[in-house]
């Protein structure tokens, strides 16, 4: 393992970290990717080289504390263990489909409606032959 | 000719008939902010957003329905949960269930002659989660009574926009007191 791209999973909820030398970067259960590269293995000299925005807190706490941490250590060993110590997202953060607002309309306008008249209606009825 | 090189969208004159996969820019949606509880005036509230037509087109052509369905349509730029990599390429494989990316639409006039400005050189994201329904001879007129061209979403795509919605809207959700226990 002296060179590759480590791969950190840090979407696993059960706390353990994967690590392995290949592989594109990970996802943090689908919300969250980084990657970390390897200056050297021995060392453990960790460069974040992207971060990506997350929309819940507790992914942002986890941005902050990547951030403000020095990831380096001394073995793959201990920068497990150091990172076992960030906080996982638990998995009721998890969203596979991220719904967020409705962006500001193109137009917003307060207008009065004057109703005049409410009857009961049906919709129209379609012949059955239709498809 | 691969499905690739099919094109996205076109530019469809004024008068040109409603089809299923027509961009309608800001249209105006009511929100009433009040029971309708019989004849008078209400406030209401407008709220103007660009659509997409999700309603077949035959039904269109034929009345075969009193409500075309449309789906508001905004710009992947808007949404900043989907900025990352990994998340649009999520929504491009179709696997992010409520919305439906589109490529880049950067046909000329897009902006001037369709009055989709927003839209204007960016990928377009169809929100299924908050259809609405607008009176098929109310969307006639108005389209009429604007007199402008439209952008169109062209086969196979807006065909696979119509499948994504069935898929958003087929499935079932279940609550957390599903029947089988928690492992």
């Amino acid at each position: 393992m002296d060179s590759g791209t480590l791969i950190v999973d840090i979407g696993s909820s059960s706390g353990t970290y994967p690590v392995g030398p290949t592989g594109s970067q990970h996802i943090l259960n689908g919300l969250n990717s980084y990657r970390l590269q390897p200056k050297s293995l021995d060392n453990m000299d960790i460069t974040l080289l992207n971060e990506i925005q997350s929309p819940h807190e507790e992914l942002s706490k986890l941005n902050e504390i990547i951030h403000g941490t020095a990831i380096k250590g001394t073995s793959a060993a201990e920068f497990m263990k150091r990172n076992t110590r960030i906080a996982i997202p638990s998995e009721d953060v998890f969203e596979y489909d991220i719904a967020i607002p409705s962006p500001p309309p193109n137009r917003r306008y307060k207008v009065k409606l004057n109703i005049k008249s409410i009857r009961k209606d049906e919709p129209t009825t379609v012949e059955p032959d239709w498809i | 000719m691969s499905i690739y090189q099919y094109p996205w969208y076109e530019i469809v004159n004024e008068g040109e008939g409603l089809e299923q996969g027509d961009f309608i820019r800001s249209w105006p949606v009511i929100i009433p902010e009040e029971m309708i509880e019989g004849e008078g005036g209400i406030d209401t509230d407008v709220l103007e957003r660009d659509m997409i037509i999700m309603s077949q087109s035959c039904d269109i052509a034929n009345n075969k329905i009193d409500n075309v369905l449309v789906c508001p349509v905004r710009d992947l730029e808007s949404m900043p949960n989907y900025v990352s990599r990994g998340n649009r390429n999520k929504i491009r494989k179709g696997e992010v269930i409520g919305y439906h990316l589109l490529n880049k639409c950067a046909l000329i006039g897009v902006g001037d002659e369709c009055g989709l400005r927003k839209l204007e050189g960016t990928y377009p994201v169809v929100d299924f989660r908050n259809a609405y329904s607008i009176p098929l001879t109310f969307l006639r007129k108005g389209i009429e009574s604007r007199n402008e061209k439209r952008l169109r979403l062209l086969p196979p795509y807006k065909e696979q926009l119509s499948q994504a919605f069935a898929r958003f809207i087929v499935r079932v959700g279940l609550q957390d007191s599903c029947d089988i226990p928690e492992f």
